[in-house]
């Protein structure tokens, strides 16, 4: 358990050093921390297309994993289009792609969320639990 | 290996096991419903999964045989629903297809976990339809999932296997993990 705590505050230490170094170099806040969140978003990616291929063709978790992957893509690329644009300073036009990106990972939401609604209330049991309590109430009143 | 009445009592007075039983395909829709009214007559609640034979007719024997309905949640992987997505009536949750494992798993998860009493059981009908849709290691390791699945949540687990000699390698495998393994031919 001590350990684990050691190993813990070793790897955040670690992280932390890491960071203040690449802004210390860098000397750009805002640069430094959209490509970490980059690099966070490409390895979400890669671990939720690892589990979509893993996932029974068909099955309701599957599709799921397809819409959150897509809120992925859309919110690195938003995140993307947002490190380009402070780098190169993007006008006009080219800032309504980040706008674009921002909504498109709204809806893929709301499209993520109802489908787990509806996973909610098919895998869901609670009409069912009611009948059977009743059931095993009555079954202990019998047995006593 | 143990007789069949061994087996039978033993399912019913211990808590806590993963069972195999190997029936003949002749007797098994009896041992089956001898099995669950064993449970349900002393009133443990869970979990039937038939991937076998469809829910309405898994259902005419257990009226047949007056089994307690409300004491068991159904999960039917056999019965094909009319659109790819799952489908649920007020007596069963039908998943569509036994090649879909995922949902199968999950399906199981949320049953399990949602039964009101720490003592339940989990009832898998059967092996052998899994290993016609699935590959022979997709299914061992399902199997194993299960089984360590059914120790975590420390309830009944039974796995329902047809005798057949092409599954023999599979039934050898899976015995080793099982705490009670019962030849009921």
């Amino acid at each position: 358990m001590l350990g684990n705590i050691l190993k813990f505050l070793i790897a955040l230490f670690a992280i932390v050093l890491g960071l203040f170094v690449i802004i210390k170099l860098v000397g750009n806040v805002e640069l430094v921390v959209g490509i970490i969140s980059l690099t966070f978003g490409i390895l979400a990616i890669i671990w939720t297309l690892k589990a979509r291929s893993i996932l029974s063709t068909g099955s309701s978790l599957r599709k799921y994993t397809g819409n959150f992957l897509m809120c992925l893509i859309f919110i690195l690329l938003f995140s993307i289009w947002d490190t380009m644009a402070r780098i190169l300073n993007f006008q006009g036009i080219f800032l309504y792609f980040e706008y674009f990106f921002i909504v498109m990972t709204y809806m893929v939401f709301v499209m993520a969320a109802y489908q787990i609604l509806y996973l909610g209330k098919e895998f869901g049991f609670l009409k069912e639990i009611k009948v059977m309590k009743k059931a095993i109430k009555e079954k202990k009143l019998k047995t006593k | 290996m143990v007789d069949k009445k061994r087996f039978s009592e033993q399912l019913v007075s211990m808590k806590d096991y993963v069972a195999l039983a190997i029936v003949n395909v002749k007797k098994y829709q009896q041992i089956n419903v001898d099995i669950i009214k064993s449970l349900t007559d002393k009133g443990v609640p869970g979990v039937y999964v038939t991937l076998n034979k469809p829910f309405n007719t898994v259902k005419k024997f257990f009226e047949e045989k007056k089994v307690d309905f409300r004491l068991i949640l159904f999960i039917d992987a056999v019965t094909e629903v009319s659109t790819s997505e799952i489908k649920k009536t007020k007596a069963c949750l039908f998943i569509g297809s036994p090649e879909n494992l995922s949902d199968i798993s999950i399906a199981i998860d949320q049953a399990v976990t949602a039964i009101p009493s720490k003592d339940k059981f989990l009832f898998f009908d059967s092996l052998n339809t899994l290993l016609v849709y699935n590959d022979v290691r997709v299914v061992a390791r399902f199997i194993h999932f299960l089984a360590n699945k059914m120790r975590t949540w420390k309830i009944r687990g039974i796995i329902i296997s047809l005798k057949k000699e092409s599954d023999k390698e599979l039934i050898d495998e899976l015995s080793q993990i099982c705490d009670l393994t019962a030849d009921l031919r």
